[in-house]
């Protein structure tokens, strides 16, 4: 073989392994952008689940509000007087499949709790003052509210209405519901939904032993989601992003409260199937 | 020296005149491609900015979230008000800003309550796209030069390629019409030779067919030089260069040139006889030619070392006026001698084949004189077992 010819056929095999590589650095480009356009979509299906939920939970806050026997309830501190009538409110929600899985949650105008609906064998008035800073807001702005915040019974979402009459702020009434609807959705659809609650707020969330299995990292996952949790043991959460793991991906948004203080995350399992 | 200055100049000229045409199209392709990638992020960048915007504008508490977008809110004074970009641009004095491998968008928002004015999305960006096409360009105008300079070459040189072949014709039958005349020539003096003492006349015609044979001989290994293989084997320089002494004593004595020989026995070396031959003859042959009349040739052949002999050609003629040039091909140094000027091209060649020194030491009227230094063949074991049987 003469020289020339292998000097050309070097050059080719040089300019095939370079354009090879950039063909290739091209391909995972363009292959990433898709799964990340798919994956933005499922970012915003979430986050369109979490606003319809919030406004399942405001709206029948609002409605609750304007109760009568509510009003009537907090003015003469008599929560007997109302107590039957929201028990069987929450009961009728939770029989209306848009509205299952709420509970309410009835405070006084000082910022303690006056009853629970769904525990009511709890006659103690806890003061919510110190974590609860969405009843605040309210009591100032004397305008309802919906968003995630982290309580005694865990990270949840909650539609605040304030109660009021002849100008008087009574307290407030709170629809509550948790994350079980959504999960079970993104399950029907073969994604695993994952809402992680820095471990930092567990204190507050006094009411509920999270067991061992659902703590990763500084984060416990507070919705029934029955995965492994391994998968985020070496993800630094940070913004909204995602991280490729061998057949699935990960993607994550955080959690604001009405502080915009970073309280948790949504996360994501998605098959690199689904992806692609 | 002018001749090579102006051809090198022309082949500059066409080499950046190639360059040139392959880097006009390449620009244009490469730019293409750039702006293209270029407008089709900056909608995307734009069409979220918008969607920030109008979040902003609609009292929101969330700004859209994106795996693809990060956004970066500041103030009038380019405070950050919230920010998740990977990299911060070092300076906010553009609209549209890339940095390899992130792309940055900016836009100035009217006054909102969240006192945001600017927002700054950033993407990432791919260019190995373009890298592909530029490598892609290349190689496709490689492919046309290539098949460009082929065709080219292909239609010039067809009137050479057809007198090439008309020569290497003329060449291979003039040669074997020759080669039996010289056979029949040789022949009958051998046998005259054996019949009557040689007179003065045949000496004459002998030596004048030797340098035939020998002219014949060098025209025959310049021809089949490319075609065939020649074979090397263990030759007894000693014997070899004793026997062409002999062969070129009859034409020596037309000149009544004398021969003065110091060689050294059973030197062995290990090439091909043909070959060998050609350097012997030809430094003979021109030692004879360039000798005057009456003069002397000192011939030598001697171990130089264990590795190396040496043959040394020594005349007392003309001498070499220009050493430089006496291995260029056709090149005689004087035309009225005779010959092709093959001779030591010829040798050179075999010289460069076999790693063989060359010595050439003239003088002009004092004489030259010829070196060669030849590897000698070493003795394996298998040579000795050989001697001792």
């Amino acid at each position: 073989m003469s020289r020339g010819l292998i000097f050309a056929l070097l050059c080719l095999l040089a300019s095939m392994s370079v354009l090879g590589y950039f063909v290739n650095d091209y391909m995972e480009y363009k292959q990433e952008n898709i799964a990340q356009k798919r994956m933005d979509n499922y970012l915003k299906e979430l986050l369109e689940k979490i606003n319809n939920r919030k406004n399942v939970v405001l709206t029948a806050s609002i409605l609750l509000s304007n109760d009568r026997g509510v009003k009537y309830c907090l003015k003469e501190n008599n929560r007997n007087k109302c107590v039957k009538y929201l028990k069987h409110i929450q009961d009728t929600f939770n029989k209306i499949s848009f509205s299952q899985d709420t509970m309410i949650h009835v405070h006084t105008a000082d910022f303690k709790s006056f009853f629970r609906v769904w525990d009511l064998e709890n006659n103690e008035n806890d003061s919510l003052v110190s974590f609860r800073d969405s009843l605040q807001y309210i009591k100032e702005t004397k305008k309802e509210n919906s968003g995630i915040e982290v309580g005694r019974f865990s990270m949840l979402i909650r539609g605040i209405s304030p109660v009021i009459e002849n100008d008087e702020y009574l307290g407030s009434i709170e629809v509550i519901s948790n994350f079980d609807r959504i999960t079970s959705y993104f399950k029907k659809i073969d994604l695993d939904f994952y809402v992680l609650m820095n471990k930092k707020y567990e204190k507050i969330a006094e009411k509920v032993n999270y067991s061992r299995q659902k703590k990763v990292n500084d984060y416990i996952v507070v919705n029934n989601v029955n995965s492994e949790l391994n998968v985020f043991r070496d993800i630094e959460f940070k913004g909204t992003g995602f991280v490729k793991k061998n057949n699935f991906y990960i993607v994550y948004t955080p959690i604001y409260d009405i502080n915009n203080e970073k309280i948790g995350f949504y996360a994501l399992k998605v098959l690199a199937s689904k992806l692609f | 020296m002018y001749l090579f200055s102006v051809e090198s100049k022309a082949s500059f000229f066409y080499t950046i005149l190639i360059m040139i045409l392959f880097l006009i199209p390449n620009y244009f392709a490469i730019k293409a491609t750039i702006d293209k990638e270029e407008y089709i992020n900056r909608l995307e960048l734009i069409h979220w900015v918008n969607k920030v915007e109008k979040s902003i504008y609609s009292n929101e508490l969330e700004l859209p979230r994106s795996v693809r977008f990060k956004i970066g809110l500041y103030d009038q004074n380019y405070n950050k008000i919230t920010s998740d970009l990977i990299h911060t641009p070092a300076n906010f004095s553009f609209e549209t800003l890339t940095k390899y491998p992130y792309m940055y968008y900016k836009k100035n928002i009217a006054q909102n309550k969240h006192n945001v004015a600017y927002i700054i999305c950033e993407t990432k960006v791919n260019y190995s796209m373009i890298l592909i096409i530029s490598i892609l360009l290349f190689l496709l105008f490689l492919a046309l030069i290539y098949a460009f300079i082929k065709v080219l070459i292909r239609n010039t040189t067809v009137p050479y390629k057809q007198m090439q072949r008309y020569m290497d014709d003329f060449f291979n039958d003039s040669m074997h019409e020759l080669k039996t005349p010289l056979g029949v020539i040789n022949i009958n003096l051998e046998l005259l030779g054996g019949i009557m003492q040689p007179t003065r006349h045949i000496k004459r015609i002998q030596a004048a067919t030797k340098q035939m044979q020998m002219t014949y001989e060098d025209v025959e290994y310049y021809i089949k030089n490319k075609k065939v293989k020649f074979t090397k084997e263990k030759i007894n320089v000693s014997d070899y260069l004793k026997s062409r002494i002999s062969f070129f004593n009859d034409v020596a004595l037309t000149k009544s040139i004398t021969f003065t020989t110091q060689i050294e026995e059973d030197l062995m070396i290990f090439m091909n006889t043909t070959e060998l031959q050609r350097i012997i003859d030809n430094t003979l042959s021109n030692a004879i030619k360039y000798s005057n009349f009456q003069g002397d040739i000192e011939i030598k052949l001697f171990k130089e070392d264990e590795k190396f002999c040496k043959i040394i050609v020594k005349d007392y003629g003309q001498g070499i006026k220009n050493i430089q040039n006496v291995f260029d091909r056709f090149r005689r140094e004087d035309s009225a001698q005779g010959g092709f000027g093959l001779g030591l091209n010829i040798v050179q060649n075999i010289c460069n084949k076999y790693d063989i020194e060359i010595y050439i030491e003239s003088k002009e009227s004092k004489g030259s004189t010829f070196g060669y230094k030849i590897k000698l063949d070493k003795k394996k074991f298998l040579d000795k077992v050989e001697e001792n049987e």
